[in-house]
């Protein structure tokens, strides 16, 4: 029998807070998801039995059963997928893109032990951010004191690139899980030939980033086929990628057991997730 | 370290296909749940990154067949516990629970599978569970659909809850079992399954599908609730693992 005895799960999604508009009128306040969006539900009183539910994505002013409805901050953003901890594919999410593999698949259609199995851990804490001494090559740069300054002056901090060597714990086959202390432009951040090597030396088959701790979102506003090169390459390998996720700091063992379904809803680009790491409680035991 | 090596993966969850507004205006069908109920999506395109989102639900009204336009946490297959449910009925016990206020591992371990083709439109009684052991998961399903499922009847809800303080029941819909009666009797007489379980803070599960894919007796079960506090009940993934 399969078992996680001897196993401690540690919770790699962040706990959503929802705003929630009770039934009585009253409404419980909630927080953001680590990139700052809400999560807003109403409640509804199922008449049949009086029992009560909740309600994901409730427009504004909808009548539902005797639930008291009209929010402001409903009203003015609509939810999605990629609201809390998600998983996301290439169908339906960047298949529209120019120059992506025409064999890209969804969620729906990736094998059920894509989200489940061994995982290397890869806390990236000693990839401390480096002073720049000439030009930085950091790929997110924004525009400083002048519009046309587009690049770091010499001595700004800036995170590393993550190469191959720092990876040195991920197996062929390996759910990767990456992070580090590290925010803003100070991030470690992924390059294009170090995904090459996770997809074609390693041949990773998902990987899941913390929030803040990894750059990999870039070159967003660049032409196709040259935009979000990091998005573009693991969703083109039928590689999916989850986030935002937490704890992977707390994580004591370099390898861990990780589990995280998307839903069994076909031609979601993305789904929403609770994804968990099992890790050995007696790691020389495990060895 | 644990692996899959020489196990099977199987999906217990019922497949709700998406209806997509595209981002051109078309409409894809979907499916709907046991209850009716589809998942509804509309594409939409990220700004910041140009890439195709969707967004959940839709507007009020925009959908013929769910004018409501938001979507339940109880649609398809889904999890549920009593805090923010049925805490609202009287004569519940103290000490009630929502989803996420208990243990991760509240949601998987081992499984008992109950398939009870046996009793066409019969009352499930403790003596057709003998197999279920104290703490078990209990998987109850069957070959039958609409007034031929089996039914769970209060009593023996109550058996599996107290006596045999079962971790969660998971139990198959469309075909499958029926696991709930006396839902509008009065309260306290109401919803006997819903109370046993619910009150003892056992998750209920439902719908399931796939169960007679099953090929043992007993199997591993996961099935994790999104992380959401103050959520009675979210969708979810069930794998079954043999």
């Amino acid at each position: 029998m399969f078992s996680f005895d001897g196993y401690k799960a540690i919770d790699l999604s962040p706990r959503v807070s929802p705003r929630i508009n009770r039934f009585d009128g009253s409404i419980e306040e909630g927080a953001t998801d680590p990139y700052g969006k809400h999560w807003v539900m109403w409640e509804g009183r199922f008449p049949m039995d009086n029992s009560l539910f909740t309600m994901y994505a409730a427009p504004n002013d909808i009548n539902l059963y005797d639930g008291r409805q009209n929010d402001d901050i409903l009203g003015q953003e609509r939810m999605t997928t990629h609201n809390g901890s998600h998983i996301q594919g290439g169908k339906g999410h960047i298949s529209h893109w120019k120059g992506v593999p025409t064999d890209m698949k969804g969620l729906w259609e990736l094998p059920l032990d894509t989200f489940i199995g061994e995982a290397a851990v890869c806390n990236l804490d000693h990839l401390k951010p480096v002073e720049v001494i000439d030009q930085s090559d950091y790929p997110k740069e924004y525009t400083k004191r002048k519009f046309f300054q587009l690049t770091a002056d010499p001595g700004d901090m800036r995170g590393q690139e993550i190469l191959p060597d720092h990876l040195d714990n991920i197996q062929k086959g390996d759910i990767v899980l990456m992070t580090s202390p590290f925010k803003g432009l100070e991030q470690p951040w992924l390059s294009s030939r170090t995904v090459d090597w996770l997809i074609k030396d390693r041949a990773i088959k998902m990987i899941g980033f913390g929030y803040p701790g990894i750059e990999w979102q870039y070159d967003l506003k660049v032409a196709a086929p040259k935009n979000s090169p990091i998005r573009r390459m693991f969703l083109g390998a039928n590689i999916p990628i989850a986030h935002p996720l937490v704890n992977i700091e707390t994580l004591s063992s370099d390898r861990v057991f990780y589990y995280g379904m998307p839903l069994n809803v076909p031609k979601l680009e993305a789904s929403f997730v609770r994804a968990v790491a099992f890790e050995p409680q007696n790691q020389e035991d495990d060895a | 370290m644990i692996d899959l090596k020489g196990k099977k993966i199987i999906d217990l969850t019922v497949e709700l296909i998406a209806r997509v507004t595209r981002i051109d205006g078309s409409v894809e069908v979907g499916t709907t749940d046991q209850y009716g109920h589809g998942w509804l999506s509309e594409e939409t395109i990220n700004e910041q990154d140009g890439t195709m989102e969707h967004l959940v639900g839709a507007n009020q009204g925009t959908v013929a067949e769910w004018p409501i336009g938001a979507l339940s946490g109880h649609m398809g297959s889904h999890i549920q516990l009593g805090v923010r449910h049925n805490d609202n009925w009287t004569e519940l016990p103290k000490g009630m629970k929502g989803i996420w206020e208990v243990p991760l591992d509240s949601y998987y371990g081992e499984a008992c599978v109950c398939n009870l083709d046996h009793l066409k439109g019969e009352s499930i009684l403790p003596e057709h569970l003998t197999s279920v052991r104290e703490g078990d998961i209990v998987i109850l399903g069957s070959c039958w659909s609409g007034e031929d499922q089996p039914t769970l009847i209060g009593e023996t809800a109550r058996w599996l809850a107290e006596e045999k303080k079962i971790k969660m029941l998971a139990a198959g819909g469309g075909p499958g079992i029926n696991w709930e009666t006396d839902w509008d009797a009065p309260e306290p007489n109401n919803s006997p399954t819903h109370r046993a379980m619910t009150g003892n803070n056992i998750p209920i599960l439902y719908p399931l599908s796939n169960i007679d894919k099953l090929s043992k007796e007993r199997v591993f079960l996961i099935s994790l609730p999104l992380h959401v506090e103050r959520m009675e009940g979210t969708w979810v993934r069930i794998i079954a693992i043999e």
